[in-house]
C-alpha cells in the first residue's frame, strides 16, 4: 500500500509540476527534504534516549507487571473465548501494558508472542479468530496513555497541553474499536467458518 | 454555567498536565531505586542506548517520505486537492491543514511522523493545527502495518472484520482529536473577564501606528466617504493593547516597518450601509464579503481590525491585492496554491506572513478569506464580553 502511495506522490508531483511549470521547485524540494530528514532524525537522538532510558527503569522495576495485574479483569471480558489460564492472556496483557506505557519496542515482540499463542487455539490456521481480531483492533486503535517520545520531542513545552486531548481521543478510538469488533464479529459477512471452511 | 465549568476543567487539566512529564521523570526512578533496588543509572543508560539506534534507523524512512511529500507539495498538487476539499471540510469544521496527516496516519507511521514534523515546522508548536496533528498522531496507530505484521507473523490471510474495525477506530481517533482540541484550545481563555467597555483611540496608545481609515475617504469599494467626521481608529481596550504589542514586535523584527490600520471599531450603522451597498449580491452570498448587520461583525464590537504593513513614510507594502478585494486572491488559505500558480509573488506572500506573524503573536486570530482582517476574540467570546456599538 505504502509502495503505491509513495510512488504515487512522486509521480503526481512530476506530472503536476510539469503542467504548472513548478518542476524546478520539485527538484529543489527533493534535494532539500533529504537533508531536512537527516537533521530532524539527528535532533531526536537526545530526547529519545532520555525517554527510553526512563522506560527501561520502569520495565526493570516491574511497573509493567503491576499494570498487567490491574488489567486482568478487562482482558477476561474482552476475550471470552480464551481459557483464563491460557498463556495468551499473559502475553496480551503485557503487550497492552507496554502499549499503554508507550513502549513500542517491547509491545511488538509481546504482541507477536500473543498471536502465536492465539493461533494454538485456532482451528482454521488461515482465518483470524474473534480474539485475534479484537486484539488487533485494540492494538491499531492505540491504547497509549503516555505520549510517544517523538511527539514530546517535536512539540516541546506544548506537549504537556496535548497530553489530555491525546488520552481523550485515544479512549474514543479504543472504545470504537471494541464496539466495532463486538458488533462486526456477529455479522454473517464476517462469520468465522464452521469446520475450517471459509464461506466468504 | 456550562462554559465556566468547561473553563475551570481546562485550567485544571492544563495545570495537572504541566506536571505529568516532569513527575514521571522523577517518580519512575524513585520507585525503581527505593522499592525495587533497580540500578537506575545503569538501566537508564542501557535503555537510552536504543535512542540513538532508533533515531538513526528512521533516517531512511524520513528521507523517503519527506522527499516524496516535498516533491508533492512543491508541485502544487496538494493545494489543488485541498482547494477542492476545503469547502467540504469547512462545513464539518475539520481543519484542512490536518487532512494529509489524517489520510496518512493509518498507512505509515514514519510517513505520518514526517507530515507531523512538517506541520509543526510550518505552524509552530503552539498552534491549534499542530496540537490537533500531534493528538491525531498520538491517538491512532498505523493500522495497515500492524495488521500486516501481526497477522503475517502467524500466516493469517483472512483477516475478517479486523481491518474495518481498525479503520473505524482510526476515524474515531481523528475526529476525536479535532473535537477535543477545538474544545480545549479553540478559544483561548482570557483570564481578565471584567474587561471594561472602555473604547480607546489606538493612536493615543501608540503614535507609531499609522491610521488611514478607508471608509473615511473615497478610496473604498463604495467609492464614497461614509465615516464623515470620524477619522480616528478606535478599539476596545484589550484588543487595542494587543495591537500595541503587535506593533512593538513588528518594529523589533524590522525597525523600518509600521502597522497601517484601515479600519477598527465600525458602528453598526456603517455596517448597514456596507451591507446595503452590496444589494446586487443575494443575502446568503453577501456574508462572504460583509457581515450581516443584524448578527453584527466583530468590527461592530470594537474587537476586530483591518490593517496592512507600511514603511515609516506611510508607503504600503505589496500584499498582492488592495484592501477589501473580494476574491480568492485575498484568501490567506489559498496562498500556497496562488503562489505556485504564479498569481502571487513570493514577496507578496512573505509580506502577508510577516503581518500574520506579529498579529498572531499578539493573540489575534486570522480570517481565511481576508488577509487584512484580524479578530481579537472569537465571535461568541466577543458577544459575551462587549456590547455592539450603534
Amino acid at each position: 500500500m505504502l509502495n503505491y502511495i509513495w510512488f504515487g506522490m512522486m509521480f503526481v508531483a512530476v506530472i503536476v509540476g510539469t503542467i504548472t511549470g513548478n518542476i524546478d521547485a520539485v527538484t529543489q524540494a527533493a534535494i532539500d527534504m533529504s537533508k531536512t530528514a537527516v537533521t530532524i532524525a539527528l535532533g531526536l537522538i537526545g530526547i529519545m534516549a532520555l525517554w527510553l532510558g526512563i522506560m527501561k527503569i520502569a520495565e526493570e522495576a516491574g511497573l509493567i507487571r503491576i499494570i498487567a495485574r490491574g488489567l486482568r479483569p478487562i482482558t477476561l471480558w474482552l476475550f471470552p473465548d480464551i481459557p483464563s489460564d491460557h498463556p495468551a492472556i499473559g502475553s496480551i496483557i503485557l503487550n497492552m501494558a507496554a502499549n499503554i506505557l508507550g513502549l513500542g519496542n517491547a509491545a511488538t515482540p509481546l504482541g507477536l508472542k500473543a498471536m502465536e499463542e492465539l493461533q494454538e487455539l485456532n482451528d482454521d490456521k488461515e482465518t483470524a479468530t474473534n480474539a485475534m481480531c479484537t486484539f488487533l483492533a485494540i492494538n491499531t486503535s492505540s491504547v497509549q496513555i503516555i505520549l510517544p517520545a517523538t511527539v514530546v520531542a517535536l512539540m516541546g513545552a506544548a506537549a504537556n497541553q496535548i497530553f489530555i486531548t491525546t488520552i481523550l481521543a485515544t479512549g474514543l478510538s479504543t472504545i470504537t474499536a471494541i464496539i466495532a469488533v463486538k458488533f462486526l464479529e456477529k455479522m454473517k459477512r464476517f462469520e468465522y467458518p464452521k469446520n475450517g471452511k471459509n464461506h466468504d | 454555567m456550562a462554559k465556566i465549568m468547561i473553563d475551570s476543567f481546562v485550567i485544571l487539566t492544563n495545570q495537572i498536565s504541566r506536571y505529568i512529564i516532569p513527575f514521571l521523570l522523577v517518580l519512575i526512578p524513585f520507585y525503581g531505586l527505593f522499592f525495587k533496588k533497580v540500578k537506575v543509572y545503569e538501566s537508564f543508560v542501557e535503555g537510552a542506548k536504543d535512542g540513538f539506534t532508533i533515531a538513526v534507523r528512521i533516517i531512511p524512512y524520513l528521507v523517503a517520505i519527506l522527499v516524496a511529500i516535498g516533491m508533492f507539495r512543491a508541485s502544487g498538487a496538494l493545494e489543488m486537492l485541498l482547494l477542492f476539499l476545503t469547502p467540504f471540510l469547512n462545513i464539518v469544521g475539520f481543519p484542512p491543514e490536518n487532512l494529509p496527516l489524517a489520510l496518512m496516519r493509518p498507512l505509515s507511521g514514519s510517513g505520518s511522523l514526517g507530515l507531523l514534523t512538517d506541520l509543526i515546522d510550518r505552524y509552530g508548536q503552539d498552534s491549534l493545527i499542530s496540537k490537533i496533528g500531534a493528538t491525531m498522531y498520538g491517538s491512532t496507530e498505523t493500522t495497515f502495518y500492524v495488521l500486516a505484521v501481526y497477522f503475517g507473523s502467524v500466516g493469517i490471510r483472512k483477516s475478517r472484520h479486523a481491518l474495518i474495525a481498525g479503520l473505524l477506530a482510526d476515524l474515531a481517533g481523528i475526529i476525536g482529536a479535532v473535537f477535543f482540541c477545538q474544545i480545549l484550545f479553540g478559544n483561548p481563555i482570557v483570564s481578565n473577564q471584567n474587561d471594561n467597555d472602555e473604547i480607546v483611540n489606538i493612536q493615543e496608545l501608540d503614535p507609531s501606528i499609522i491610521v488611514d481609515l478607508k471608509y473615511s475617504t473615497q478610496d473604498n469599494f463604495l467609492g464614497k466617504d461614509i465615516y464623515g467626521e470620524l477619522d480616528s481608529c478606535y478599539l476596545r481596550k484589550t484588543p487595542a493593547a494587543m495591537l500595541v504589542s503587535a506593533s512593538k514586535s513588528l518594529q523589533e523584527l524590522n525597525p523600518d516597518l509600521r502597522l497601517l490600520v484601515y479600519d477598527g471599531l465600525r458602528p453598526r450603522s456603517i455596517q448597514k450601509k456596507l451591507w446595503n451597498a452590496l444589494d446586487t449580491i443575494p443575502e446568503t452570498e453577501r456574508t462572504k464579503f460583509v457581515a450581516d448587520p443584524i448578527k453584527g461583525s466583530i468590527h461592530n464590537y470594537g474587537a476586530a481590525i483591518d490593517l496592512t504593513l507600511a514603511y515609516k513614510n506611510g508607503m504600503e507594502l505589496d500584499m498582492g491585492t488592495k484592501y477589501d478585494y473580494f476574491g480568492a486572491l485575498a484568501f490567506p488559505i489559498y496562498e500556497d496554491s496562488l503562489l505556485n500558480l504564479g498569481k502571487l509573488s513570493k514577496e507578496q506572500v512573505e509580506n502577508r506572513r510577516i503581518l500574520r506573524k506579529v498579529m498572531q503573536k499578539a493573540g489575534f486570530s486570522i480570517l481565511n478569506s481576508e488577509w487584512w482582517h484580524f479578530n481579537a476574540f472569537s465571535y461568541d467570546e466577543t458577544k459575551n464580553k462587549y456590547q455592539i456599538v450603534e
